[in-house]
């Protein structure tokens, strides 16, 4: 399944021109909610076991008290510490993850995307820590509002971060390539309505037929014979070939498939 | 730093034909290779050279092309030249067709005619160059081309960036890929989307504050509203129903309907006006109404009945058990009903999202009522992967709740400034409207996006169930023209 990406061109100091496909506003939201669950995840977890450890050894009054102390001493600067404590949290894991995954976090991993800097070099330390210090400013409230007002006015779809240490955000996922048939029925191979049929086909046809061939198992049973019958027709009565009427449309397309490599070869 | 070892590429450039047979036999040929224009197009586009084919084409691919591309009776220009010596060593290798050749953006500007270039590239001979370790998508020789076309190459990408939205084809999507989708549809059109929700309000607007005008005027003529007389309160009651139900239907569904009609407009690469899109919907105006009372109707009726079972059976087992239980455990006896609860959220909560395209099967495929309803859980139902999150209705969900993330963005973007300038200055009265100004705003914007989110759903589930994408494709590509 494909997404729709734009491009960007880095030029390299040696004047070659490399196309970066760059992720989309909805590509990082997602990579972004990923990694605040992942966050949140782990900081359960962490919580999770520690009060397990404490309840098991039967400390649970000592760290209330030690809670209730240390409250006293701190009083506002205890809330403080605690708001830096998660910024440091937050903030740090992603400044970690991209470095250390170039460019990359959890939730980007899940995505296909990752972060890069606009000459197309890895990210470096500095770079990953500028752009996450001010993930504060584009995250305002926890809710993203300026990032995504930014992203949506930007053409290349950088939040403040993104502008300020130079960096891309692009798609590493490779195009798939469909899975189809090698073989061809010897029978078949030599039918001279079929060869005609072939003959006549264009480039767009042959990306039509291989498209359906490489989807029609997502398709639902009755469309797929719809669509199978549709081509088949089409290209039948564009070429003029008599093709049999007992063939299964799928069973021609796949020969068709494989006769039209066959012939792009001999070209 | 690593060292170059990308392959050299070659521009190749059509600069002469034989004669009107050449021309028509080399369209034939090249229509065969590219996937990006008919025999047609390039027929007509022949007549114009020269013709700048491709600039990224490997050595043997330019080998193969120019030996097809001259026996078929053209003149072609090479860049670098090809070396005599390697012109035979091409193997086994295809010419498939590809994107390659022949961007859409070549064929739809003007300025593709560039300058063949002057200097060879080599990247053989290239010095150290960064380390990089995403893959590039394609490489092109941009030091092969002298400063003006390059600068006309550079036009050439900022304008693919630009129109990817429109000229991107139907075809399934990943989640991230409707999402980013609606994102650059959002960006395209947004003013046009934006009027078709903004018309409407407007004149709504206008409209309620008329009455509150014309009420005050009334207020003024009578002492109070309890002393106007009885023939006031049948008239206005007999005015009033009709104009609200009418109000609702013109200034709620309207513009609901209005948007669906364009963005499916967008989605299937024609434009649109926002005053036909308008027209296109109102015969399924009163349909849409009506359906949308029967979803509300269908999924009280689902709450309705899931909780009143839940109910029953949770009060049947909390009672039975209280019996079978002893004193001290009865509360365990009401502990399964709790649980119960949130199955029975989910029940209404599931049956909202299965029915959630009825809009779409109205509009787009004049399904109306129940046959509506029937259509969206039908579309709704399977699976995109063989996971168990693939599942439509989960996948639904996930765009629904990304896209409540989105809309708290968007009020704390639009609704933070209102609030802060109604407790930060003295014009209390000023802040009330500002709040509500700003607040429409923020529902517009949400409104548009989430009907692009959803109106790219509903076609995405088509194209991966219905093959609807094959099939226009085939309309257009396959055989006769037109049909």
């Amino acid at each position: 399944m494909k997404r729709k990406p734009q491009t960007v061109t880095i030029e390299t100091p040696e004047h070659i021109e490399i196309q970066f496909q760059i992720a989309g506003i909805g590509t990082r939201l997602l990579a972004y909610l990923v990694d605040r669950l992942f966050q949140l995840g782990c900081v359960l977890s962490l919580i999770f076991v520690f009060s397990a450890i404490v309840f098991a050894v039967r400390q649970t009054t000592a760290i209330v008290d030690f809670a209730e102390g240390l409250w006293h001493s701190l009083g506002q600067w205890l809330v403080a510490l605690l708001i830096l404590c998660y910024a440091v949290v937050t903030i740090g894991y992603f400044v970690l993850f991209e470095y250390f995954w170039a460019g990359s976090t959890p939730g980007k991993r899940s995505q296909h995307i990752r972060v890069i800097r606009k000459d197309g070099r890895t990210l470096t330390f500095f770079d990953s820590a500028v752009r996450n210090l001010l993930r504060f400013v584009d995250i305002l409230g926890d809710v993203y509002p300026l990032g995504l007002v930014v992203m949506f006015v930007d053409i290349h779809n950088r939040r403040l971060g993104d502008l300020a240490a130079g960096t891309l955000v692009v798609l590493e996922q490779e195009a798939e390539q469909p899975e189809l048939s090698e073989t061809l029925d010897p029978s078949r191979a030599s039918d001279p309505e079929l060869r005609r049929l072939v003959g006549h086909m264009t480039a767009a046809e042959y990306q039509v037929v291989r498209k359906f061939l490489s989807r029609r198992d997502q398709l639902d049973e009755e469309y797929r014979r719809t669509v199978a019958n549709t081509i088949v027709s089409r290209l039948s009565a564009a070429a003029g070939a008599q093709l049999p009427r007992a063939s299964k449309p799928e069973a021609i397309l796949e020969h068709v498939e494989i006769l039209y490599r066959e012939r792009t070869r001999i070209l | 730093m690593e060292r170059e070892t990308t392959e050299t590429v070659y521009t190749l450039v059509i600069i002469g034909l034989r004669d009107d047979r050449a021309r028509r036999r080399v369209a034939a040929a090249l229509s065969r290779v590219t996937t990006q224009m008919s025999a047609d197009r390039i027929l007509e586009r022949l007549g114009k050279l020269p013709w700048t084919l491709t600039r990224r084409a490997t050595r043997k691919r330019a080998i193969r092309l120019t030996r097809l591309l001259e026996s078929l009776g053209a003149r072609l220009q090479v860049i670098p030249p090809l070396p005599e010596d390697l012109a035979l060593d091409v193997g086994e290798t295809q010419i498939m067709p590809s994107a390659e050749l022949l961007t859409e953006t070549q064929v739809a500007n003007a300025t593709q005619f560039i300058q063949p270039p002057e200097e060879s590239y080599s990247a053989e001979s290239l010095p150290e160059r960064p380390a990089m370790e995403a893959r590039p998508a394609a490489v092109t020789p941009a030091s092969a081309m002298p400063p003006e076309p390059r600068k006309m190459e550079r036009a050439l990408s900022r304008e693919r960036e630009t129109s990817a939205p429109e000229s991107a084809p139907m075809e399934p999507l990943t989640i991230g890929g409707i999402l980013d989708r609606t994102f650059q549809i959002g960006r395209a059109y947004f003013w046009k989307l934006a009027a078709i929700v903004v018309i409407p309000g407007l004149i709504a607007g206008a409209i309620s504050l008329a009455g509150l005008l014309l009420g005050s005027v009334a207020g003024l003529a009578l002492s109070s509203v309890l002393d106007w007389p009885a023939w006031v309160w049948v008239v206005g009651t007999i005015i009033l129903i009709p104009v609200v139900v009418v109000g609702i239907a013109i200034f709620v569904f309207l513009p609901q309907a209005a948007l669906i009609h364009a963005i499916s407009e967008i989605c299937l690469g024609r434009d649109f006006r926002v005053t036909d899109a308008f027209r296109a919907v109102l015969q399924k105006l009163l349909p849409f109404v009506l359906t949308s009372l029967l979803f509300m109707l269908a999924l009280f009726g689902t709450m309705l009945a899931t909780g009143l079972s839940g109910g029953v059976l949770g009060a049947l087992y909390g009672f039975t058990a209280s019996w079978v239980l002893p004193r001290s455990l009865v509360w365990l006896a009401w502990l399964p009903a709790i649980l119960l609860i949130p199955v029975f959220i989910a029940v209404p909560l599931y049956a909202w999202v299965k029915w959630s395209l009825f809009g779409q099967a109205l509009i787009l495929e004049d399904a109306a009522y129940g046959e509506a309803l029937q259509r969206s859980w039908r579309l709704l139902s399977g699976r995109a992967g063989t996971q168990w999150y693939t599942s439509h209705v989960t996948r639904l969900g996930i765009l629904l709740l990304v896209f409540a993330v989105i809309q708290v963005s968007v009020s704390f973007l639009f609704q933070g400034p209102a609030v802060l300038f109604t407790y930060a200055t003295p014009w209390q009265m000023t802040g009330k409207v500002a709040t509500h100004v700003l607040s429409f705003c923020g529902n517009v914007v949400i409104g548009v996006f989430s009907a692009t989110c959803t109106v790219l759903f509903y076609y995405d589930l088509r194209n991966r169930k219905e093959g609807l994408d094959l099939m226009l494709l085939a309309g257009e590509n396959v055989g006769p023209r037109g049909e």
